[in-house]
């Protein structure tokens, strides 16, 4: 059963590309225009690994994060974000994610970061109730 | 006893001129003019008597009537009819002596008054110069009021000498003496009494040449008029006279000319009258037609003469004080302003001209011959050419910019405004340019550019996390289409429709690389104001998005409300940048809010029909009061690494484009910036 990947990217075209790779490499990719329409939806229970990009409208993904882990999400968050300055990565280290991703990226290191992330957590949607 | 002419016209004359010196205006009290028309006329009378030419009675001129039209010259038209009056008693007491009628002698008033009636009337109605003896036209106009005024009245008296039965000699000859008579008497007192009133208040120049003239020409009349060493002379010794006249009228204008005349006139007559001097060899008819004739081909020519110098004299006066006040204006003028004479290719500078660029006007001649030798060698056909153009076309302004070299060797900025001064042929004869130093506002609108710049690339240092991010964004999904596509092809999973599918997609995304590319070098290029047709809300929509990475980092969110806006005219990068400017402060100025607070609000909306107006609100501190006034100045920041450049750029470029552009605090919170832009159309 392939895993469930969601992303989060407000950038249309930067979205599809990425749902592209992932799913040419064998995922099952979601990609969702917003923090808020993501917590909208019910794919957060579904999904086996996150990647955010952190400029967002509305709540950014350093927000989306933290959310995410109070709702009870436990696995893997890779950080996609252009801003590769000390603030960002501050903001990111702290939060401890799966991997840090710098745009811009190649198909090749998302689809290895993911795969990465996915290959340290259990084979099942690691959303536990809390 | 026979008295001078001159000192019974003096005489006459006296209460006149006293009353002439007391006013600007000719307006004596109706006494003195009374005064003045009883003596003139009577002793006119008493003088025509005495110029008689004995034995039979008659007059080669009879000056009373000359006497009133003189007077009615002289005088507003709301006084003749005291003229009129004055006369009576005057013509009364010297003709009722003679033992004559009173019919006749009222007859003959009418008939008098009535010449001088008609006579200074055609005067009036033709010129609307008061004085006729100082234009060649005027003394045109007076010669045929004489003939009309005489032709006129001799009709009448004659009609009344018949009906009365006075006369026994026939009509026509009556009526053509008279005639003869009155016209010379017009010409000989008229232009001698009326030219010195008319002309009072200029001086009399030259009056000892004038003494000489007059003197010679006394003594001439007295050699050739009244002594018996001209008995034997022949008979052409009448022209003696007449150098003297022409002097007389040539250097002194109609006041010369007619007391000249005059006073020839009334020493020939006289002196005919008794038998002596060169007029005076046949019988007393033919002696007074030999006199009317002469003074009557005299005293036109005169007049013609002294009203012809006057012109003359007046005309070169009156360039001699355009001259003059064209020079004074150039002098006084800070103006730098040179004429070019066409014809000899002189080249003239106000003095202030030359000292502006740092030349004197002895150093002038040696440091440049024309013109062309101060344009700056790259200006100089677009110079040039402008000039050429307008001599070429006949027309007579024409304007250039160019730059002009000072003596130091640097070189100037000027505006020249240029007026070509042409003939009544249409040949440009010389030529006028006035020209503004332009140095500062070139040097202060390069500045401007400078840091309009200067600012676009701290806007750009500002955007440049902005723009990476923007660039990023294809840039990412281009290398993540194209890992795509090549693991579908590694795989042998490739279809046509998904490789058309990314190719189409990599081919969108490069060009949004590229427009915003394109973006980046508008911001970056020091550029010169283009003004066209824009769509703000396309504008502000394009600014947002630009901006809208910033806002996000800063937590500030930007809302627009834009409604149907008709076309603005203004430079598209300038309005961005305004805008942009805008934003910016007004982020920074929700450094310290809340960030649900932190909302920035764009709006635009018509203002009438000639301007458009956009607002940018942000929920920020406000301004302080005290700020206010300042907020627009150059350097003039709050912020801490700021450079206070932002707001006065967006100052001038706003009244640059043609708008306003202020600020307000707002009721509940923070700050509004408001700025206008023209409509188009």
């Amino acid at each position: 059963m392939s895993r469930r990947v969601v992303v989060v990217e407000d950038d249309a075209s930067l979205g599809r590309a990425m749902e592209r790779v992932l799913r040419v490499g064998g995922l099952d990719p979601r990609v969702f225009g917003s923090a808020e329409l993501l917590l909208a939806s019910s794919e957060v229970s579904s999904a086996c690994c996150m990647v955010l990009d952190v400029q967002l409208p509305g709540l950014d993904g350093f927000a989306l994060h933290d959310r995410l882990r109070e709702t009870g999400f436990t696995g893997p968050i890779i950080f996609a974000t252009a801003f590769d300055d000390r603030e960002a990565r501050t903001a990111a280290e702290q939060r401890s994610p799966a991997a840090f991703m710098s745009k811009p990226f190649t198909g090749q290191s998302l689809l290895a970061a993911v795969r990465e992330a996915l290959s340290h957590s259990p084979a099942d949607p690691p959303f536990r109730l809390a | 006893m026979y008295q001078h002419p001159n000192r019974v016209m003096a005489r006459a004359l006296a209460p006149l001129l006293v009353a002439a010196s007391q006013g600007p205006r000719l307006n004596p009290g109706w006494q003195r003019i009374a005064l003045f028309v009883f003596a003139a006329y009577y002793l006119g009378a008493r003088l025509g008597l005495t110029l008689t030419f004995a034995p039979l009675p008659i007059s080669v001129l009879w000056p009373p009537n000359a006497v009133l039209f003189a007077a009615m010259l002289v005088l507003p038209a709301g006084r003749w009819w005291l003229v009129v009056v004055a006369a009576l008693p005057a013509h009364l007491i010297s003709e009722l002596q003679g033992g004559i009628p009173l019919t006749m002698v009222l007859c003959w008033y009418l008939s008098n008054v009535s010449e001088a009636l008609i006579g200074a009337f055609v005067v009036r109605a033709a010129m609307a110069e008061a004085n006729p003896f100082a234009s060649v036209r005027g003394v045109l106009v007076f010669l045929g009021a004489c003939a009309c005024a005489a032709v006129m009245s001799s009709f009448l008296d004659c009609a009344f000498v018949v009906l009365n039965g006075w006369g026994q000699s026939p009509y026509w000859t009556m009526w053509f003496s008279r005639v003869i008579a009155n016209i010379t008497a017009d010409l000989v007192f008229v232009p001698a009494i009326a030219a010195w009133i008319l002309a009072r208040g200029t001086p009399f120049p030259r009056r000892d040449e004038a003494a000489l003239v007059f003197g010679g020409l006394a003594l001439a009349m007295l050699i050739v008029f009244n002594s018996s060493l001209a008995a034997n002379w022949p008979a052409a010794q009448v022209c003696i006279p007449v150098p003297f006249l022409l002097w007389a009228a040539f250097r002194f204008g109609p006041r010369g000319a007619g007391p000249a005349f005059a006073m020839v006139a009334l020493a020939i007559i006289w002196s005919a009258g008794h038998g002596v001097g060169a007029l005076a060899s046949r019988g007393p008819v033919e002696n007074a037609h030999s006199v009317q004739l002469y003074l009557l081909c005299i005293g036109p020519t005169l007049l013609f003469l002294a009203a012809s110098a006057d012109q003359m004299r007046r005309g070169v006066e009156s360039l001699g004080v355009s001259e003059k006040r064209f020079q004074l204006v150039l002098e006084a003028t800070r103006e730098v302003v040179y004429e070019r004479d066409m014809a000899s290719g002189a080249l003239w500078w106000s003095r202030d001209g030359l000292a502006h660029f740092g030349y004197t006007r002895t150093g002038a001649l040696r440091d440049f011959t024309s013109l062309a030798d101060l344009v700056h060698p790259e200006d100089l056909p677009r110079a040039s050419a402008a000039r050429e153009a307008a001599l070429a076309d006949g027309r007579t302004l024409w304007e250039a910019e160019y730059r002009v070299r000072r003596a130091n060797g640097t070189y100037a900025h000027v505006h020249e405004k240029g007026f070509i001064v042409r003939d009544s042929q249409g040949r440009a004869t010389s030529m006028i340019g006035a020209l503004t130093d332009t140095t500062e506002h070139h040097d202060t609108e390069e500045l401007a550019q400078r840091l309009a710049q200067a600012s676009r690339l701290t806007a750009m240092g500002e955007l440049a996390a902005s723009i990476a991010h923007e660039i990023n964004q294809p840039i990412s999904a281009i290398l993540n289409n194209v890992d795509a596509a090549q693991a579908l092809l590694e795989t042998g999973r490739a279809t046509d429709d998904d490789m058309r599918e990314i190719l189409d997609a990599i081919r969108e995304d490069d060009l949004r690389a590229s427009e915003i590319v394109g973006h980046i070098r508008g911001l970056a290029n020091k550029r010169t104001t283009q003004v066209e047709t824009l769509d703000l809300n396309a504008l502000a929509r394009a600014v947002i998005r630009l901006a809208l990475p910033a806002a996000r980092r800063r937590g500030v969110m930007i809302q627009s409300n834009c409604a149907v806006l008709p076309p603005v005219r203004g430079d598209r990068i300038h309005l961005q940048q305004v805008l942009l400017n805008l934003l910016f402060n007004g982020m920074d100025a929700m450094r310290d809010v809340p960030v649900e607070d932190r909302v920035l609000s764009v709006a635009a909306q018509a203002n009438g029909e000639a301007t458009v107006e956009v607002t940018v609100r942000d929920r920020g501190h406000g301004i302080p009061d005290g700020q206010m006034p300042r907020i627009f100045d150059s350097f003039f920041t709050t912020k801490p690494d700021g450079m206070g450049l932002g707001l006065s750029i967006a100052h001038t470029l706003v009244t640059a484009n043609g708008g306003r552009i202020w600020a307000r605090n707002n009721d509940d919170r923070g700050a509004t910036f408001h700025f206008t832009v023209p409509a188009a159309g």
